[in-house]
């Protein structure tokens, strides 16, 4: 899943990468480890590179979360992102609220 | 990508037959009135598949006459609907065609129509819907030409929608893929993530979806979250906006307009894909091109249970560890490894006997292959005899040769068919005897020694000794004579021609005599025997080899020739005491063993060889049984007894009298199997002719 | 490419399904009714599950309820082979858990179409 939330000690980055199957089986996982990132408070950055197929449960659970960090003022980006993950996101509309608009290869 | 569907239409074929097979039996066993859930639901399941089935393969004669069947079916599954008899022989009617049907379909030839749609208009009466066949026939729904320059999509799933599985990026990839899609999504619902339950959908969107496509296609694409969301589905006008104004008359797609408003800003939830009978057009493959020349595929295969091939697959890995084994055994040999390379031998053989064993096990099957034609045949023969017969069967699950089952088929028909006809006396007459007036067929089966038995007996009327034996005499077949056995009287009728029923009847034929059976028998290296008590019916017995390919053999040597005699035809051997002998008339020779007289059958006399010695007290006497009769077989010494594989003289060289067979031994010289009832017969024709009843 | 399990009591149209998948590419288990594949879902994950309705031992039906208790089969795609026999048993098979359906007869391309709507 998601790998931990690992923290770069210069930095204070908080660093999840996305499962190869981004899907409902593991919302619950990545929602829980995106609640920590919020709650860390820190920048994160996010690894999509991996993912080989990302749903509609996955993607939302990414919007909520991005809304939540804008509101919130948390920095996040994209380290990398697989054509799949972006072009699922932009099917579903919200290339944009995850910020994947400008990645999209 | 082009899939050839013919391959999978023997397989299809071969199921279909077993599941007609199955409907008949629990058709048969079923009374009015009386339904069994369970047997409903088999026969049910099983015209189910046939229909499914011929519907895919492209049998759409089969399916659309199977469909009728299925639904009488459900309709007593649901129990709406009586079991009568009617509806039972009418169901026996529609497994007869649907087994035409298929046999025609294997076969490429045409069936008689005419038979199939008299049955199949029984079906419809009862259904009580000649109707409902013209509505099906009617043309499919009005596939509306004009399409839309596109359309307005405005989707809100349900929370649970993506549980089942269904997800909302896939179904806009395929509407993506229809045309230029537009997506905007509403975040109205998204909640923060620390509310969000992650399974479940909280996003809704409005596309507008450019370029032509028929509504059916969209209908598809949300045909499995129909109820488990919002969906409103409308035109737009030409240039992308809503086209709300137009009157519904003038909607392309008169199923949009049946949804209510189209107001983009509240969506009418969309009870969309309304039934409507057949929507989506898939009758261009129906008539599926439907090649004739399909060879009879019937004798080229065989179903196997996985479970037999794991076997085997198994052993040959056995089989593969032990020869490698013994191969680096090889390699650098010594005494000192004398025992285990004796182990390795002896694993090697074991597996190879295993082996043997299993893969012979692939080529059996149980006789209720051949006994299940039997139920609806008595039931028919009953009602065209009038007479009452419960049929009986046991040792269904023995288990013999493929081939063997094949071949033995006929005979059997015949032997059943006699005992309904010939054997079984009319309930009055019946009654007149003081018997039930309801007569038993038994058929049974069962393993003796390296043979399956199958007696086919009845309680009837038995053979007329007086009546066969004045036929022989009339037929000159025997001179008369009181000397005769029952089982030597009885013999007659496996005789060309013979036939002693008064009246031939339609139901025993004519053609086909039991000679017929009984030369079927003995080609598959069997016999039969009968025996009949007057008033209390008659015993047919049928005796074959388990398989054709490999027989128990008892090697013996005559001269510098080996010879096999089958094991299971041996009863002794002994060694010949000279005053036992007797000789009748110069030529033949009996021995005395115990009470009986056998003849003897000297081998190298029978083949020409030249023997150690010609004198009896020097060799040995094998005493066999083929055909119902004994012999003492004279040969000059006994080998080893061993399974040998038959090779057939016929097909290599050709057909030898007294010999059925050949083997190739260990050391690569070849051996004769002795026929015993063929050398038996030899040697009486050769002179010996009256040595057998003389002794009896 | 998916890796699939096929569900059907016909050996013809286990024989069918299973040629088309795997000349497509797929993996296929097959089982010739429901709790055939119960059993082997117990010890094997699929990503998408094909199967019959009307079946001996198990039906289609129950099967999908069963395999929906599974952990690894609760979001898992069921798509049920039905014949043209109206929404009952369509509605049957998505109160029991399934996706969807395909609905008989079907050739390999519209097979094909279909699994691509839920795997790939």
């Amino acid at each position: 899943m998601s790998d931990e939330t690992s923290e770069n000690e210069a930095e204070t980055v908080s660093h999840i990468v996305c499962d190869e199957m981004l899907d409902i089986a593991v919302a619950g996982e990545l929602r829980a480890h995106l609640l920590e990132a919020l709650e860390a408070k820190q920048p994160v950055t996010l690894d999509g590179g991996a993912v080989e197929r990302a749903d509609t449960a996955a993607l939302q659970v990414l919007a909520a979360f991005f809304q939540d960090a804008r509101s919130q003022d948390i920095d996040v980006q994209w380290s990398s992102v697989s054509a799949a993950l972006s072009r699922a996101a932009e099917l579903l509309g919200i290339a944009d609220i995850l910020a994947l608009k400008m990645k999209a290869a | 990508m082009s899939i050839d569907m013919e391959q999978f239409k023997a397989t299809f074929i071969e199921e279909s037959l077993e599941g007609l097979d199955i409907m008949e039996s629990v058709l048969l066993e079923m009374q009015p009135g009386a339904a069994d859930a369970e047997e409903v639901d088999n026969i049910f399941r099983a015209a189910h598949s046939i229909k499914g089935g011929s519907a895919t393969f492209g049998f759409s004669d089969i399916s659309n006459f199977t469909h009728v069947v299925e639904t009488l079916l459900d309709q007593i599954r649901a129990g709406e609907r009586e079991v009568t008899q009617e509806a039972i022989d009418l169901f026996l009617k529609s497994v007869d065609c649907i087994r035409d049907m298929l046999a025609g379909a294997q076969e490429g030839f045409e069936i008689n129509l005419d038979q199939v749609a008299e049955v199949k208009a029984g079906l419809d009466r009862m259904l009580g819907s000649v109707a409902q066949a013209a509505a099906e026939a009617g043309p499919e729904a009005q596939d509306d030409a004009t399409a839309a320059s596109g359309w307005q999509i405005v989707f809100k799933p349900f929370p649970d929608m993506l549980r089942s599985g269904n997800d909302v990026v896939r179904l806009f990839r395929e509407l993506d893929e229809m045309g230029e899609m537009k997506v905007e999504v509403d975040l109205e619902g998204l909640p923060a993530l620390v509310d969000m339950e992650p399974e479940e959908a909280c996003l809704s969107w409005t596309l507008a979806l450019h370029g032509e496509i028929d509504r059916e296609q969209i209908d598809e694409v949300f045909e499995w979250v129909d109820g488990d969301c919002e969906l409103s589905i409308v035109p737009l006008g030409g240039d992308g906006a809503v086209a709300a104004e137009i009157p519904a008359s003038e909607t392309p797609a008169p199923e949009a307009a049946a949804d209510g408003p189209a107001q983009a800003a509240s969506p009418a939830p969309l009870q969309a894909a309304p039934e409507a009978g057949e929507r989506r057009s898939r009758g261009d493959r129906r008539q599926g091109e439907r090649r004739k020349n399909r060879a009879s595929s019937e004798n080229s295969s065989i179903r196997v249970g996985i479970d037999k091939v794991d076997a085997l697959i198994n052993l040959v890995g056995e089989l593969v560890i032990t020869q490698s084994m013994l191969g680096q055994l090889g390699e650098d040999f010594s005494m000192d490894k004398v025992e285990r390379l004796k182990d390795g031998l002896a694993e090697l053989e074991r597996n190879t006997r295993e082996l043997q064993e299993n893969v012979m096990s692939i080529r059996m099957l149980p006789i209720s292959f051949a006994f299940n034609r039997f139920p609806r045949m008595v039931h028919d023969l009953c009602g065209k005899l009038g007479k009452k017969i419960e049929l009986k069967m046991s040792g269904e699950q023995t288990e013999l040769d493929k081939t063997v089952m094949e071949k033995i088929g006929d005979p059997l028909v015949h032997l059943v068919r006699n005992a309904v006809d010939h054997g079984i006396e009319t309930p009055e007459a019946r009654l007149q005897a003081g018997k039930p007036e309801t007569g038993t067929v038994h058929l049974n089966a069962y393993h003796q020694g390296g043979n399956i038995l199958i007696e086919i007996s009845d309680d009837g009327a038995g053979l007329n000794r007086e009546r066969i034996l004045a036929k022989a005499i009339e037929r000159g077949l025997t001179s008369g004579g009181d000397n005769l056995s029952d089982a030597e009287v009885f013999d007659f009728l496996f005789q060309p021609g013979f036939s002693t029923a008064e009246v031939v009847s339609d139901v025993s034929g004519r053609g086909v005599g039991m000679d017929v059976v009984k030369r079927n028998i003995t080609a598959l290296g069997g016999a039969i025997d009968v025996e009949s008590r007057p008033g209390n019916g008659s015993t047919f017995t049928i005796r074959l080899p388990l398989t054709l390919a490999i027989l128990d053999g008892q090697l013996v040597r005559v001269g510098e020739q080996t010879f096999i005699i089958p094991l299971v035809s041996i009863i002794e051997s002994l060694q010949v005491e000279p005053v036992r002998v007797n000789a009748i008339a110069g030529s033949a020779e009996l021995y005395k063993l115990r009470d009986d007289y056998l003849p003897i059958i000297r081998l190298y006399d029978a083949f020409g060889l030249k023997p150690d010695s010609t004198n009896l007290e020097d060799g040995l006497l094998v005493v066999v049984e083929g055909h119902g009769q004994q012999a003492g077989l004279l040969v000059d010494d006994l080998l080893a007894q061993q399974q040998v594989v038959i090779k057939s003289l016929e097909t290599n060289f050709k057909k030898v009298g007294g010999i059925s067979g050949a083997t190739i031994l260990g050391d690569g010289t070849v051996a004769l199997i002795v026929d015993i009832g063929g050398i038996i017969e030899l040697s009486q024709n050769g002179g010996h002719k009256r040595a057998n009843s003389a002794a009896a | 490419m998916a890796n699939i399990l096929a569900v059907d009591d016909s050996a013809s149209m286990r024989q069918m399904v299973v040629f088309t998948l795997r000349g497509a590419g797929h993996q296929v288990t097959e089982a010739a009714d429901g709790q055939a594949a119960l059993d082997l879902a117990k010890r094997q994950r699929f990503d998408l599950v094909l199967s019959d309705v009307n079946m001996p031992r198990m039906d289609g039906i129950t099967l999908a309820r069963e395999l929906r208790a599974l952990p690894a089969f609760k979001f898992t795609p069921i798509l049920m082979l039905t014949t043209e026999g109206g929404m009952g048993k369509k509605q049957e098979g998505k109160a029991a858990g399934a996706t969807g359906w395909i609905v008989k007869p079907f050739n390999p391309e519209q097979l094909l179409a279909t699994i691509k709507k839920v795997v790939g």
